[in-house]
């Protein structure tokens, strides 16, 4: 019962509501020296935050973790009566929801882009911060591949390359690296990096998450002469393991990709400006999706103005202009199976708050005309 | 005082120049016709006026040169330059900049009665220009960041020196070209030059150019210039003249007239308008027409300059039909002349001390005469925003300016709601109070540049601008007029005012305190769903979201604590003081970090302000709060156990109680004791 009381305390709302207010602004000012990425990484994403280098302190998602227990407790406890305050409970819903919504897209959710020039077309969508081991038997075969994610890797794990007899093993994995040139020439026999890498070691993170270099160091069992491979984002190309059996493979690393349900091409990119100004007006992009033989569609994808699809998002982010002068349209897309919860979370919570503002309102009002 | 005995003299002198150089000055009829002349300037389209105002603010920081409006100065320096020389226009703040220019720090300036020291006139900085552009482009080497004081300032009085200079030569192609003769009998009668013409402008041999290109075929053909007869001799100079004038002088930044008609929304100045590549004769004339206009300004024939710019906006117009902006520079020019927001400070004024005499006197009277002034600024304030709607076809918030004019009508409007109610000048004096306050700090960011200025693409969407961003600002609106009657409830607590008075400003800020939240949060989540819209993410912990976000969970923090017993009534005012900086957080502070997707809205100007503001409120907080712990009203306590909020379904009680009983009863907490 205790812990009910506990869970259910306003002392806890208070003090959860308190310290997310120090949280937000605390995040807000690391943002400065250190970026977006560091700052929600460190504040809002952590369950505990070292604060000072030294003081360990409630991070966001314990603090939001906790407010969406006490909400849940305190609205079974408190709120048994609560028809009569009808507002207050479409808040305390609206916010469960909200919150329940946030940690569900955020686990779900994926983040990625397409980056197309015009005429050029594209199945797949590479993630901005994600990596993977990209394992083919074929350099041409660049359809056919099996990856394994970087995030699902730790220090001294072992994993096969399947249909092989290959086994690696991480001896070193850093999500940003740099690498140590070898000496002279020669790398150490045995030792494969494509980037002439002798040995990778941890670096200081960059503020933006895209500007990550992550690094791996893996032993290699079953490939002839090849016993350690150092793989890094410097790499011009896979690195090319042969087996026992005379056959190849090639691994590499490489942002991680995800293969989207329909083939995207840009037929035009354009930008217009405002007279006499270096002020954007617009940016867009014309495409066609094709969704299979015969199934195409036209579209026109600009700011304020995504293009969705079957849970896939794809929205006008940037663009790029060679030395060439070809444009590239760079397309952030989302997948998110909750993206419309925070949507009825706002509304739930915005009726609530409209209705309790004005049931109070109300009551003052007949208060006053007692009085008077 | 040693500069004393300088003043009567300055006056006479002052006088003297007035009685014997009286300046023409033009009619309104006249001014008003170049004032609306189309201009495109910064992205958009604007009336010569705005574009005037603009320069003269970005050079001296002041929309008008003593009484000469900012169109007129405008005009003068476009039409005839010398005339603004003297004139006190470059504002320079640092004076290490003027030292390195080795200029005089103070100058007399004769009919001025204090002599200015931040201003200065082209005449007075002229010397030391050479010494500010090598000043300059140290500056510019270096990295934004890496610039100090002087450096920044340099580089921006430099720019403005640059400007102006450009714009003096606009019309120079219209000017008597100084020196030039054209003796040659052979020449002149080639060029159809008549005997009686001894001056020539450079439009007048521009006419003259196919006979001219006629002449150097034949100069080319003989390519030993010393074979040259001395008619292809001067033909040689007089091109050779012409093409350096062209180069020197195009591309001028004063594009009044546009290039093609329907086409893109190139415009150009009026020299290059009469090289136009295509040969649009109809241009060429435009070009024409604005040089004659220059001529008839001198000429002070101002009925004329009213036909030729009427002549010139209507060009311009007919061009560029499809381009809404063109037909609107009239309508423009008519509301930078009616300054409703300048009048509305005005009535505002009157306003506010009438309704602080009705407050400190109880007089009834004076509160019903509040009502007039604060009603007429009230309808100049909506007026002016309608202006501006209207003029923009957006909402009223694009830009940092307008959240001010916005917010302090928001807050206007409350108050006055809360004087409907109450009935006792509160509502007036605050409401007047926070307009006036809003109005001031608006202008200081007038002064940073266009405020009917275009969106960036991404905000270029009505729908979010009318639905997240208003509420936002709303929200900005209630928490700090809460705040406001924070500030008010801890000042009469100090001054242990009576309970009656304290709770009447109590009950309105614990009600717009909800009003703030209410929209606060809603503005907050739409800014979520239009961040999901335009960037695929809902919540992206962005300084501008997390802003928005700190004045909903500080207010929310409040409210529990209170529900929760942990304050009470002093420390439920504080913490609308509290909510107060966290509005000035959300709404400027945030911008100043100049990271995130949000931080368009990044002025070096606003730091000092809002380094100010967080201290004044420190100061204030300390020393209500120490004033009432002094006298005893601040206890620390263990909170009580809250009771359910106040219930519709309240015990009877008798009516004769007083409605600060009420209230605390019906917060579940004791009377007797008051804590923070």
């Amino acid at each position: 019962m205790s812990v009910v009381k506990f869970f259910a305390s306003i002392k806890l709302t208070v003090f959860c509501l308190f310290w997310l207010t120090v949280l937000t602004y605390w995040g807000t000012v690391y943002q400065v020296d250190h970026g977006i990425y560091l700052a929600q990484d460190k504040f809002f994403d952590s369950f505990i935050l070292m604060g000072f280098g030294f003081l360990p302190l409630p991070g966001g998602m314990l603090v939001m973790g906790l407010l969406f227990f006490n909400l849940l407790f305190s609205f079974f406890i408190h709120y048994q009566a609560g028809w009569r305050m009808p507002g207050l409970m479409l808040i305390h819903i609206g916010l469960i929801l909200m919150l329940l919504g946030g940690f569900f897209t955020k686990v779900t959710g994926i983040e990625a882009t397409v980056s197309l020039f015009e005429g050029e077309g594209r199945n797949v969508a590479v993630s901005r911060h994600e990596w993977e081991l990209s394992f083919s038997d074929d350099l041409k075969s660049v359809q056919e591949f099996q990856a394994i994610d970087l995030s699902d890797l730790r220090k001294r794990k072992k994993f096969q390359f399947p249909d092989s007899e290959l086994t690696f093993k991480v001896m070193d994995l850093f999500d940003h690296a740099t690498g140590v040139p070898g000496e002279g020439v020669e790398l150490p026999e045995g030792l494969a990096s494509p980037a002439g890498f002798a040995t990778i070691q941890k670096a200081k993170h960059p503020q933006a998450p895209e500007d990550y270099t992550p690094a791996i160091r893996l032993k290699v069992e079953g490939a002839k002469e090849i016993n350690e491979v150092i793989l890094t984002p410097f790499d011009q190309r896979p690195v090319g393991l042969e087996l026992e059996d005379g056959s190849g493979r090639f691994i590499m690393l490489r942002r991680k990709r995800f293969e989207l349900p329909m083939f995207l091409e840009l037929n035009e990119f354009s930008r217009s400006y405002y007279p006499g100004s270096e002020v954007a007006s617009d940016y867009r992009s014309m495409i066609t999706v094709h969704l299979g033989e015969d199934n195409e569609r036209d579209a026109v994808i600009k700011m304020n103005h995504p293009f969705r699809l079957n849970g896939w998002t794809f929205f006008q982010q940037s663009f790029a202009v060679t030395d060439t002068d070809s444009e590239m349209s760079v397309f952030a897309v989302t997948r998110s199976f909750g993206r419309l919860i925070p949507y009825w979370a706002t509304g739930i919570t915005s009726v609530g708050l409209a209705m309790h503002f004005i049931q109070m309102q109300m009551m003052q009002l007949k208060r006053r005309r007692k009085k008077a | 005082m040693k500069h004393l005995f300088l003043i009567p003299l300055i006056l006479f002198l002052s006088a003297c120049s007035r009685e014997t150089e009286p300046t023409p000055r033009p009619p309104k009829k006249a001014l008003h016709a170049v004032a609306e002349l189309p201009v495109l300037y910064d992205g958009r389209v604007m009336p010569f006026d705005t574009f005037a105002r603009l320069h003269l603010l970005q050079f001296s920081g002041r929309d008008a040169v003593g009484d000469v409006s900012a169109a007129e100065w405008m005009a003068r320096l476009l039409f005839e330059p010398g005339t603004t020389e003297d004139d006190l226009v470059f504002l320079v703040e640092h004076p290490g900049v003027l030292e390195d220019m080795k200029v005089e720090i103070f100058q007399e300036i004769p009919g001025e009665r204090k002599p200015s020291t931040r201003r200065f006139s082209f005449t007075h900085l002229e010397p030391g220009v050479l010494q500010l552009e090598d000043l300059a482009r140290q500056a510019q080497a270096l990295e934004e960041d890496d610039r100090d004081l002087v450096q920044k300032e340099a580089l921006r009085v430099y720019m403005n020196i640059l400007t102006y200079r450009a714009l003096n030569q606009v019309f120079s192609y219209a000017r008597v070209l100084d020196g030039l003769v054209l003796d040659d009998p052979e020449l002149r009668a080639a060029l159809d030059i008549p005997d009686e013409m001894t001056t020539y402008t450079f439009i007048d041999l521009k006419d003259r150019a196919d006979a001219l290109s006629a002449l150097m075929k034949e100069v080319r053909s003989e390519s030993d210039p010393n074979n040259w007869t001395d008619t292809q001799k001067s033909a040689f100079a007089l091109a050779r003249m012409m093409f350096t004038f062209r180069n020197n002088f195009s591309e001028l930044p004063f594009y009044m007239l546009p290039e093609a008609p329907h086409g893109q929304d190139k415009w150009v100045s009026p020299l290059d308008a009469l090289h136009n590549p295509d040969g649009d004769k109809n241009l060429i004339e435009a070009a024409h027409k604005a040089g004659e206009l220059a001529e008839q300004w001198r000429a002070r024939d101002w009925d004329a300059v009213v036909e030729t710019s009427e002549w010139i906006s209507d060009f311009s117009r007919a061009r560029m039909d499809h381009n809404r902006d063109v037909g609107l520079t009239g309508r423009e020019a008519r509301f930078n002349r009616g300054d409703y927001f300048g009048k509305a400070k005005f009535w505002y004024i009157l306003g506010f001390f009438l309704a602080t005499g009705a407050l400190v006197s109880g007089n009834a009277l004076l509160r019903k005469a509040a009502w007039f002034p604060v009603g007429l600024a009230l309808f100049l304030h909506v007026v002016g925003l309608g202006w501006r709607i209207f003029l923009t076809a957006r909402p009223p918030v694009t830009n940092l300016y307008g959240t001010f004019l916005f917010v302090g009508l928001i807050c206007v409007g409350l108050a006055l709601l809360v004087e409907v109610l109450q009935k006792n000048a509160l509502g007036l004096f605050a409401g007047t109070f926070i307009a006036l306050s809003f109005l001031f700090v608006a202008d200081r960011f007038a002064a940073e540049g266009d405020t009917l200025n275009k969106v960036v693409a991404v905000l270029a969407s009505n729908f979010w601008l009318s639905t997240h961003v208003l509420a936002v600002t709303t929200g900005y609106a209630g928490v700090w007029i809460a705040g406001v009657f924070g500030h008010i409830w801890l000042v009469l607590k100090v001054l242990g005012k009576p309970k009656e008075l304290l709770n009447s400003v109590k009950l309105p800020m614990e009600g717009l305190l909800g009003f703030g939240l209410t929209f606060a949060f809603l503005g907050t989540m739409l800014g979520g769903v239009w961040a999901d819209q335009s960037w695929g993410r809902f919540w992206g912990w962005d300084p501008k979201e997390n802003g928005a976000l700190l004045i909903v969970l500080w207010t929310a923090v409040i409210y529990h604590a209170q529900v929760g017993g942990m304050i009470r009534d002093i420390g439920m005012a504080a913490g609308t003081v509290i909510g107060c900086v966290m509005v000035i957080l959300a709404w400027l502070g945030i911008n100043l970090l100049g990271v995130g997707l949000h931080s368009y809205g990044f002025t070096d100007s606003m730091y000092n302000g809002f380094i100010s503001y967080i201290l004044f409120e420190t100061v204030f907080l300390g020393v209500t709060l120490g004033a009432l712990a002094v006298k005893g009203e601040i206890t620390i306590r263990k909170p009580t156990l809250p009771k359910p909020p106040s219930l519709p379904k309240m015990p009877k009680r008798e009516t004769s109680g007083s409605a600060e009983v009420e209230e605390v009863e019906s917060l579940g907490a004791s009377k007797d004791i008051k804590n923070l």
